[in-house]
């Protein structure tokens, strides 16, 4: 099913209760009431549509209208990435290891020292997490917003050209694929590998948490690969045929 | 696995067919078809291990040619499904009969057995890492560099990388950290020897 903006929010969370973690990371609060959609949306101050293909993007695995996403802009996109980042490394990242640290205390003494290791593997990850956001936060999002704002005013300083001769955005990216791989292993030593919990209940609970992050980030990361990136390429190529067309 | 070409121009019947095999564990679809004026040429086509057909889409003539051409490629491959009873010349002809009046039980039970008669992957196993896998995972826990691990066990860097391959398919961790988890878990490092 593909949600609308003419839709009750409050049926769209029926429909699938784990957009509730979307509208959480837009600041939208509970209380809807019977308003629609857009009516949110126009009253948080968010783009109605770019926020309707989220939703979508997010509940059906296999929508995904690359184009269309694409055709918002560089701005609306990133300051979606922006808040995700906030949603993983203020309250994601954390709860998580909070949960192994409980986990790891409710532990037998024989068992303990094993599940220290995952809770280890996963404070690290957390901290690989929060340079590889920071590097995106504080330099790639930075580029792409200025490459937008060259490309709109048709006015790109030299700075900024010698910027993109010097780096390319496409080879920050190539190291999605080895977060992606940690969590993937995180699961399956827990699932398979470490001796049986004597809280079984509790370890559902990461393992729950694990995939649901997995989902959320593998979203995450097709956004910025596939839909952000090929955007500021093709206004990176604009500007500088443009310029070589002036000169 | 076994592959699965669908033919079929009615929209509704083939969604129904795709959703429904797509629940097979063993069966992959690989074509979905949903025109027949070309039949002559689909049926040339078709690599996958059985096509499942509905024969009241051609007329009874041309069908019969077809599989007078080739009537093994039909008695191997061509599955149909049906609206209508088949006469039993064309039953024979074919691999397998399904009717759109079975019962869900029994159209899981028939495509169970075509999986079954089809299906060349193995069953599968549990997997144990090789003496000398150990070994390597051994080498890759301790954050040696696939070089290293090479000039240690005197084998080359290209042997390196196919055993880390097959220890990484077989335990299903791809990093070294997770590599190194599973290590010490399995007391093939110890946590004096990382430091």
């Amino acid at each position: 099913m593909i949600f609308s903006k003419n839709q009750k929010m409050v049926d769209v969370i029926h429909t699938d209760f784990h957009l509730l973690k979307i509208t959480d990371r837009f600041g939208i609060k509970l209380g809807f009431g019977d308003k629609t959609v857009l009516s949110v949306c126009l009253e948080y101050g968010i783009n109605p549509d770019f926020f309707v293909e989220i939703l979508n993007v997010f509940h059906d695995k296999n929508y995904f209208p690359r184009e269309n996403l694409k055709s918002f802009s560089a701005n609306t996109i990133i300051d979606y990435l922006e808040i995700t980042h906030r949603y993983y490394l203020k309250d994601k990242l954390p709860e998580i290891e909070g949960l192994i640290g409980v986990l790891v205390d409710k532990c037998s003494d024989e068992n303990k020292g094993h599940y220290k290791l995952i809770l280890e593997f996963f404070h690290d990850y957390r901290h690989e997490m929060k340079d590889h956001i920071k590097r995106e936060d504080e330099v790639v999002f930075p580029y792409a917003r200025e490459i937008e704002k060259a490309y709109n005013n048709d006015n790109v300083s030299d700075s900024l050209l010698k910027r993109m001769r010097e780096y390319s955005i496409e080879d920050y990216y190539k190291e999605h694929e080895d977060i992606e791989e940690k969590l993937f292993d995180l699961k399956n030593i827990i699932m398979k590998y470490l001796p049986e919990p004597e809280n079984s209940r509790l370890c559902y609970d990461v393992l729950n948490e694990l995939f649901m992050l997995e989902k959320d980030m593998n979203d995450h990361s097709r956004m910025e690969d596939t839909v952000m990136v090929p955007k500021i390429i093709d206004m990176e190529r604009s500007i500088s045929g443009n310029k070589n067309a002036k000169e | 696995m076994i592959s699965v070409t669908i033919i079929e121009p009615s929209f509704i019947i083939r969604q129904g067919l795709v959703s429904s095999l797509s629940g097979f564990r063993d069966i992959e679809i690989h074509k979905v078809y949903d025109e027949f004026d070309n039949i002559e040429v689909i049926i040339k086509k078709i690599d996958t291990d059985i096509a499942i057909l509905n024969p009241s889409s051609i007329d009874q003539i041309s069908l019969a040619k077809l599989i007078e051409k080739d009537s093994e490629f039909f008695s191997k491959r061509i599955v149909l499904f049906t609206n209508f009873p088949v006469g039993l010349d064309l039953e024979s002809a074919v691999r397998a009969v399904f009717s759109y009046h079975q019962s869900e039980a029994d159209i899981v039970k028939g495509m169970n057995k075509l999986v079954a008669e089809l299906n060349t992957t193995e069953e599968p196993k549990e997997e144990v890492l090789s003496k000398r896998e150990q070994d390597i995972l051994r080498l890759i826990a301790l954050g040696k560099t696939q070089k290293e691990i090479a000039d240690e066990l005197f084998i080359s860097t290209h042997t390196v990388v196919s055993h880390r391959k097959n220890i990484t398919r077989k335990l299903g961790i791809k990093t070294v950290s997770g590599l190194t988890v599973y290590a010490i878990l399995n007391n093939l490092i110890s946590m004096g020897e990382l430091q």
